[in-house]
């Protein structure tokens, strides 16, 4: 399957750099998610890729041909839209046909695709409707149906979860994630929710105003950000990001941030200098006793309960930090805790450059 | 006892909402109640002191006279020919250009399009006389084509600027999809702008259509016989050397009426979306 290649590839909105000397080369069949904030330029991307944008600058490649400037209709490439794009003059079945009315098919041989199509996303029953009597989690289905009828090699999806209700959203990456192992394509998807990169993808490319600060498999972004807005944007709840200097002290290296010190045990790993300690929430343990190497005093300030999972907010001296909990946890207003972690789980990145430094010290 | 007050607010304002409405309603319907009474009074009757409100012997002298003996089916004919064609050049040109105006970005744009607009600023009366001069160059006084040429531009600004906002409301993206289905943007013109913004187009069409309908001046200047001639300067033949025959006028003014009257009626949902620019969901 071809790879896509975008090469210094640049597009501004007037005065607006939507993307700046962009390069990114996804091999053929891999799902990868372009993550990051709005505007950053996800949909930009998705757009060249497409052919609805031409680049100001730059090479767009599939395989090895040069596809900068063709239009759309040449391209092997389709796209779901973020609002479904559905038209809503024609009925359910005319909107998952249209590709193929393109490319000219025997009308049996449509009935037959559109068929397939439907029963594999089960929306056959609604073939006959209009799209405009659908419910949000059908109209996607339809979007990702016309999109699937095309057969196309490249399949784009531009933020298809964020118009779903938080329970259709769960369902919908279940179900899309079973569906795109099914079908050998390259997917790319593009959304503002590090859930859908972790749960969905094999390569995480971040997007952040108009550049792409890392692209690497899911796990490698997850244990090794790039930098510190990579580090607290790829994770939910955010990274805990604290400032630190790592001193010399006794002859022992130790990353110093006034109420949280943790020894280095391997003096190799890190330099002394001015720091951010990373700690994600996950890997920050409460409770009444704990056997991680490092237990910390804490207060706990208030808890916020998301799904059946909590995020406690504790103080540790002069610093707030979140750590996640499975299951509903009780409020307690100022209640002493102690706060646990494990060196080999903290990120550090350089306060200077805000680059990635080391994990696990 | 707020409650009460407030209440009692509202009902002062629904009283003078309503009274509002329908003074405005007797403003405009009492010219079209007076035409109508004048065409079914006597000639007596028309002239009469103290006015007659309600006549009471009803006379169709002035229908039958102007049907039978002024060419009127003539005039009418003309009028229908010359205002559907002009409504039709309109939107057909309109179209494409509210297109351009609405998904593509040129160069000097927002001027072109203010230019475009100006055109109806102008008082008619100003450009009459170059406008004689140059049909009469192109052979085209007293030629029906004269008027659907120049409805169909008077009307075409308004056309290109309304169908815009109506294009502006089609998503970007149902096109982008379109195209990328692998359809070609001309498809794709025909295949999702033109079905979407037909209620629009449609709209268009029939404002175009009253716009020009009892035009008179334009009428008055470029046409002299009834090969060309419309129902307002038809009407207007009837102020003859015998006196003005009011009944007739009434009678003509009545049935000129009758097309515009009835396209409202049945049309109005689409036409007030027409008329407020597009910008009502």
């Amino acid at each position: 399957m071809d790879r896509i290649v975008l090469d210094n590839v640049s597009k501004s909105y007037g005065p607006k750099k939507a993307l700046d000397n962009i390069s990114l080369e996804i091999e053929g069949g891999t799902f990868v998610c372009l993550l990051g904030p709005p505007g950053g330029g996800k949909t930009t991307l998705l757009k060249l890729i497409a052919g609805l944008e031409q680049p100001d600058s730059g090479k767009i490649y599939f395989g090895d041909r040069d596809f900068t400037n063709e239009p759309p209709n040449k391209r092997d490439v389709s796209m779901v839209f973020q609002d479904f794009a559905l038209y809503p003059h024609m009925s359910v079945f005319k909107n998952i046909a249209s590709p193929l009315y393109a490319k000219k098919l025997p009308a049996l041989e449509i009935e037959r695709k559109v068929q397939e199509v439907a029963s594999f996303l089960r929306i056959d029953r609604f073939l006959g409707r209009k799209v405009t009597q659908l419910s949000g989690g059908e109209m996607q289905r339809v979007a990702i149906g016309r999109a699937l009828a095309k057969e196309a090699k490249i399949v784009l999806f531009d933020e298809i979860f964020v118009n779903l209700d938080y329970k259709l959203r769960e369902q919908m990456r279940v179900e899309f994630k079973n569906l795109v192992d099914r079908l050998s394509i390259t997917t790319i998807i593009s959304s503002p929710d590090p859930e859908d990169a972790l749960s969905l993808a094999n390569k995480v490319a971040l997007v952040h105003e108009g550049a792409i600060l890392q692209y690497d498999e899911r796990e490698k972004v997850y244990n090794e950000p790039a930098d510190v807005f990579t580090g607290a944007y790829f994770g939910y709840p955010e990274m805990n990001m604290i400032d630190c200097s790592v001193v010399m002290k006794n002859g022992q290296l130790l990353i110093d941030a006034d109420s949280i010190q943790i020894p280095v045990r391997r003096n190799d790993t890190v330099a002394a200098g001015a720091y951010v300690l990373g700690i994600r929430p996950e890997s920050l343990l409460i409770g009444e006793t704990l056997s991680t190497p490092i237990v910390i005093p804490a207060k706990m300030i208030f808890t916020e309960v998301i799904g059946s999972d909590t995020i406690v907010h504790i103080a540790v001296g002069d610093h707030t930090l979140e750590a996640f909990v499975p299951g509903i946890h009780r409020t307690v207003s100022h209640e002493s805790i102690m706060a646990g972690l494990d060196p080999k789980d903290i990120y550090l990145f350089r306060k200077d450059t805000g680059l990635f430094e080391t994990r696990g010290v | 006892m707020n409650q009460t007050k407030v209440k009692r607010e509202s009902l002062a304002f629904k009283v003078g909402h309503y009274l509002f409405i329908i003074v405005m309603i007797f403003i405009f319907l009492l010219p079209l109640y007076w035409m109508l009474t004048t065409s079914i009074k006597t000639r007596t009757d028309i002239i009469h002191w103290p006015p007659i409100y309600i006549p009471k012997v009803i006379d169709f002298e002035g229908y039958v006279r102007v049907w039978e003996h002024q060419n009127i089916p003539a005039f009418y004919l003309n009028t229908i020919i010359v205002n559907i064609s002009a409504a039709l050049l309109a939107v057909a040109f309109g179209i494409p250009g509210a297109y351009a105006a609405s998904r593509y970005k040129f160069w000097q744009k927002d001027n072109i399009m203010f230019t475009i607009l100006s055109v109806r600023f102008l008082p008619p009366a100003t450009a009459l006389l170059p406008i004689f001069i140059l049909f009469k160059w192109l052979h085209l006084i007293d030629h029906p084509l004269v008027l659907i040429i120049i409805y169909a531009g008077v009307n075409l600004p308004l056309v290109v600027w309304v169908l815009k906002s109506f294009f502006d409301e089609i998503p970007l993206a149902m096109e982008e999809s379109y195209l990328l289905d692998g359809h070609s943007r001309l498809k794709s013109f025909f295949k999702i702008i033109i079905p979407l913004g037909a209620p629009g187009i449609a709209a268009m069409f029939m404002i175009c259509i009253f716009l020009t309908w009892g035009e008179f001046l334009f009428a008055i200047v470029l046409t002299f016989s009834q090969k060309a001639q419309t129902l307002p300067v038809g009407t207007a033949n009837l102020e003859g050397d015998i006196g003005v025959l009011w009944n007739q006028i009434a009678a003509c003014g009545v049935m000129a009426a009758i097309p515009i009257i009835l396209i409202i009626v049945f049309f109005q949902k689409y036409l007030v979306r027409g008329f407020s620019f597009g910008i009502l969901k």
